[in-house]
């Protein structure tokens, strides 16, 4: 967390809340103090113009009243006079003039005595020359813009009007005074404001300085350290801030903790569960995904974090992300390859905020690949039942409708109808003995009846009989190693096996071919191989072989009167009895089937 | 120390001061050099008068079969004055009170001016609940006592100066007896009774006899009426080689022996209501700048609310002192005070202080209607104009500072325009030195 700057800082702006506070207060005492004071000062000067006036005015009545009644016929005598009262008077007055009821002025201050005898033009002497009181004007001098204080007071003597005083007097030296206080006053502002600006930088670090504790304190717990605590200094609002604020951050660590643990808890579960998750943003783009679903999908998360799920699973072109909200089924995906089959079945959750807007979704993914293929094997395992077991049927249907028909009445045909609806069940009880011994193979539900056998020994015998029936012009060839080679077998179970793939070597050997019977020792181990000389099994056949039902060419097996169960069931007991099987085939150039079997190197 | 009690204690300074500062702000006092606050100024320039020693009759009359009698001596009239005083009037709507045939004399008091009710109820005792009274607009300036023709009651008929306004009143507490051994025991003499323009005046129907008074005089300094007419003497400047005194509201000057005092900055209107005759004289009384003996001379009144002008001229024996100079010299026996708005707003009056010393060259003065056809035959002085008729001294004004007597003539004046002239002059003026006094025998 970078450090507050001094100007963003709360100290900073209380300073500054506090100056420009003071500031607003100073200006609204300074715009009424200074107005007031300008009123009272300019009321005030008016005031004693006006009474300096009416005294002149008053003098001068007296001097005319004195004059007329000492020298009546002497004008003269009575302009000298009223000079006479206009002078030595206050230097600061600009002019003054007496002038009479004539408009003409009878007498003017020092500075303005050519005026004397002329006849005024001022438009205030005019309108107020007949005037009985005392009349006030605030001019500006058009001229100088000397502002001007304009009185004009009535003349009596005894007690009749003879004419009017005019007085004017600048008001320069009260705007100067004025102007003065005005200085004094931004003056004692600025003094003011400064203080006020020290005073609240001091003052407003009590009330920082717990913030910027709770500033470290909320930097430490966003590193992880809960173990700092705000110091309550006062018990005011910030002090009880700072308790709470020590409550919330015990309380977060305690939430922390729980939800450490449940997040390693959940972490846990998505590391180790077996079926993958990927969660999305709600655009449907990765954020998570545990290992499972990386090896499900065979990706790596950090190259595919980010990305849209619809490209992860695939599915772009059959859904939106929108689909995947409300999709409420499972989907199954196939990202089988070339070598390996891979089924899986995903499903998806939407998840949602406190306030039910959707976040994002959930998917959860299952490998069904095994289940998948059960399945398949098993829904093909019934149709090659019904298949196998209808065949027969209908080939003994037909016959039986053939007699039926007539044909009872020609023996030999009817012999012949019997002895095909003969063999058609027998292969029937073949296909459904096999079958049973299949499910009990399947279902563990059989017991093998181990013995010492001289292996070579068994083999032989059983060669032998073979030699003795076979019908086809067929050559067995014996590779038998000399010595005693003993397994513990159960030898019924053994003997059906090898008799089913030499029956099969039979079945499928050309006539003239050799069929080889070798039999070589492993290591602790002996081997035995089957060959013989048919067309031999397609490579990409070679592992299906051992399927139940199947056949590389089943018209020609089922011909040959086969179930397609042998090698099935070979392979079941031969892995009964710890041994292995296996199939080798060239094209047209014969099969030969392998299977060991664990030797019992107990002493001969 | 905890850091709370810290911040208390600081606060606690802050508000301390501001407190401190707001009051000094409030309370404001410059640290002027100290000076003594209990400091006096003397504004008693002479003496004190009661109201009635002011307000005073200058004539006693007594009409009867044989006409009118009358006595201008002072201590006479005094007596019957205080004897008037005694009593209590009441007004009374019985209009036939006057008009009585009957032979009893009437005595009358007449008083060298109008008065207003006012200043009448301080001289008279009327009766207290006569609220009617008191509203009055009348303006009386003489009172005749008479009994009523059943000889039980006395009544008394207030006039106005031509006569024409009249106040009816009964008079308790006088016994007429007393009033007319007075009349037995002073010397009257025959007096004219004459129509002026606006008064009714009795005048001497014989010679008049006086001398001439020699009186010393002191000049009273301008300044000592400084405390009594500014409010702020330390604020009075002086101009024009202290003859003239101001603050810049107010001046004061000095004009030959005259003061002339103005405060025309009145413009207050909210002032108390006071007559402008008791207010002068309750004003002069303050400042006892009563010099010399004055009498009421007349009022001006301008409005209800006491603006006015009363005036008191000096008196010399049992006579007004007249200045027919020029003007402001009128002032030198006459002391005039303007009000407004209840402040003194013009004051004017000597600054002589007279002390008589005795008198000097008897002087005959003609009889009133000799007077008054000598002025209507030898002047151009219009007698239908004349407002006022009477005998007084004339003094004129000192010219020389070596000499520190003066001297008060006799002479007949006339008031017109209300100035005073003389006769003397006026004849003078007509007739080269001619005039109505004969020479002194």
């Amino acid at each position: 967390m970078n450090k507050v700057g001094f100007f963003k800082s709360i100290q900073f702006k209380m300073v500054l809340i506090y100056t420009l506070l003071i500031l607003l207060a100073m200006q609204l005492i300074g715009v009424y103090f200074s107005d007031r004071v300008k009123t009272i000062t300019l009321d005030s000067f008016e005031k004693s113009l006006e009474s300096q006036s009416q005294l002149i005015s008053w003098n001068v009545g007296e001097a005319i009243r004195e004059a007329r009644d000492t020298n009546v016929d002497d004008p003269n005598h009575v302009t000298d006079q009223i000079q006479n009262q206009l002078m030595e008077l206050d230097n600061n007055i600009r002019e003054v003039e007496v002038i009479d009821e004539n408009t003409v002025i009878v007498a003017a201050d020092e500075k303005h005595e050519d005026v004397v005898g002329k006849r005024t033009t001022n438009r205030l002497i005019i309108q107020n020359l007949s005037s009985n009181v005392t009349n006030k004007y605030r001019r500006t001098d058009h001229k100088s813009g000397e502002r001007v204080d304009i009185v004009t007071t009535p003349i009596k003597v005894d007690n009749q009007h003879y004419g009017i005083l005019y007085v004017e007097k600048s008001f320069e030296s009260v705007y100067a005074q004025l102007q003065q206080i005005n200085q004094i006053l931004a003056s004692a502002t600025i003094f003011a404001l400064l203080v006020t600006a020290v005073l609240g930088f001091f003052l407003a670090r009590t009330i920082t300085r717990p913030l910027v504790q709770m500033q470290r304190q909320v930097l430490a717990v966003s590193q992880g350290n809960f173990t700092r605590k705000v110091q309550m200094t006062e018990p005011d609002e910030i002090g009880q801030l700072a308790t709470s604020f020590n409550n919330m951050t015990m309380k977060l660590r305690e939430a922390n903790a729980t939800t450490e643990s449940e997040r390693r808890k959940l972490k846990s579960v998505l590391t180790y569960m077996t079926d993958g998750v990927i969660a999305t943003d709600r655009k449907g783009n990765v954020i998570l995904m545990n290992n499972r679903a990386e090896q499900l999908l065979g990706v790596y998360r950090h190259d595919v974090t980010g990305n849209s799920i619809l490209d992860l699973l695939k599915i772009r072109k059959e859904h939106k992300i929108m689909d995947l909200y409300e999709l409420t089924d499972s989907i199954v995906l196939d990202f089988s390859t070339d070598d390996e089959t891979i089924l899986l079945r995903a499903n998806f959750s939407v998840v949602k905020k406190d306030n039910g807007i959707t976040n994002g979704l959930i998917a959860v993914i299952h490998d069904v690949t095994e289940q998948e293929q059960v399945d398949m094997e098993r829904r093909e395992f019934v149709a090659n039942v019904s298949h196998e077991l209808r065949t027969p049927l209908t080939t003994m249907k037909s016959y039986l409708e053939a007699l039926q028909d007539g044909a009872v009445e020609d023996a030999a045909l009817a012999t012949k109808f019997l002895g095909v609806t003969q063999r058609e069940t027998e292969r029937m009880i073949r296909l459904v003995n096999d079958l049973l011994q299949l499910s009990r193979l399947d279902s563990r539900d059989y017991k093998i009846h181990l013995e010492r056998t001289e292996y070579v020994e068994f083999c032989q015998s059983i060669m032998d009989r073979f030699e003795m029936s076979k019908k086809q012009n067929i050559e067995f060839v014996r590779y038998f190693p000399r010595g005693s080679f003993y397994v513990n077998v159960d030898r019924d179970k053994l003997t059906q096996v090898i008799d089913n793939i030499l029956s099969n070597a039979i079945k499928y050997s050309p006539e003239g071919g050799t069929i080889t019977f070798r039999i070589t020792r492993r290591g602790r181990n002996i081997r035995t191989m089957i060959s013989d000389q048919g067309v031999g099994i397609p490579k990409e056949n070679l592992p299906k072989i051992f399927n139940r039902f199947y056949r590389v060419d089943r018209a020609r097996s089922r011909k040959l009167g086969g179930t397609g169960l042998g090698l099935a069931i070979a392979k079941e007991m031969i892995e009964a009895q710890g041994g292995e099987i296996w199939a080798e085939s060239d094209w047209n150039r014969g099969t030969t089937i392998h299977f060991v079997l664990p030797l019992d190197r107990r002493d001969n | 120390m905890h850091r709370e009690v810290f911040k208390s204690i600081l606060l606690g300074a802050l508000v301390l001061a501001s407190v401190t500062m707001t009051f000094n702000i409030l309370f404001y006092k410059s640290d002027f050099e100290n000076y003594n606050p209990n400091s006096t100024k003397r504004v008693a320039i002479a003496q004190a008068r009661n109201i009635p020693e002011v307000i005073r009759p200058n004539l006693m009359l007594e009409h009867n079969s044989n006409g009118e009698f009358g006595q201008n001596s002072t201590n006479q009239i005094q007596r019957v004055y205080t004897l008037l005083r005694q009593s209590i009037f009441r007004e009374s709507t019985n209009y036939t009170i006057g008009q009585g045939t009957n032979n009893n004399p009437h005595y009358t008091l007449v008083f060298p001016a109008p008065l207003t009710i006012d200043a009448l109820s301080k001289v008279f005792s009327f009766d207290d609940n006569d609220k009617s009274l008191t509203r009055s607009k009348l303006l009386i300036d003489r009172v005749e006592v008479f009994s009523s023709p059943n000889g039980r009651n006395v009544n008394a008929v207030f006039y106005s100066p031509d006569e024409r306004s009249k106040l009816y009143t009964t008079v308790d507490h006088l016994n007429m007896n007393n009033l007319k051994g007075l009349y037995v025991d002073t010397n009257l003499h025959p007096y004219d009774r004459q129509a002026l323009n606006g008064k009714i005046v009795y005048l001497p129907d014989n010679k008049t006899y006086m001398y001439s008074e020699i009186s010393y005089y002191q000049r009273l300094s301008l300044e000592e009426f400084i405390p009594i007419l500014f409010t702020d003497p330390d604020n009075v400047f002086p101009s024009r080689g202290k003859t003239e005194y101001t603050d810049s509201e107010r001046q004061m000057e000095r004009t030959n022996n005259v003061i002339q005092f103005v405060n025309p900055g009145i413009t207050s209107s909210s002032g108390q209501k006071q007559d402008p005759i008791i207010g002068s004289i309750e004003w002069m009384n303050n400042f006892k700048i009563w010099t010399d003996n004055y009498i009421y001379q007349g009022v001006s009144l301008k409005n209800s609310r006491g603006d006015g002008t009363a005036t008191f001229r000096m008196t010399l024996g049992n006579y007004m002192v007249f200045n027919t100079e020029t003007y402001p010299n009128w002032y030198l026996s006459l002391i005039e005070l303007s009000w407004k708005s209840g402040e003194l707003s013009n004051y004017r009056g000597t600054l002589l202080d007279l002390n008589p010393v005795g008198g000097q060259g008897r002087i005959a003065l003609d009889s009133g209607k000799e007077i008054l056809d000598q002025l209507s035959s030898n002047t151009n002085v219009q007698v239908k104009k004349i407002e006022d008729l009477t005998i007084g001294y004339e003094l004129k004004n000192p010219t020389s500072d070596s000499d520190q007597s003066i001297s008060a003539t006799p002479d007949w004046f006339y008031k017109i325009g209300g100035r005073w002239y003389s006769v003397t002059s006026a004849l003078m003026n007509a007739r080269g030195i001619n005039s109505g006094k004969e020479t002194p025998s």
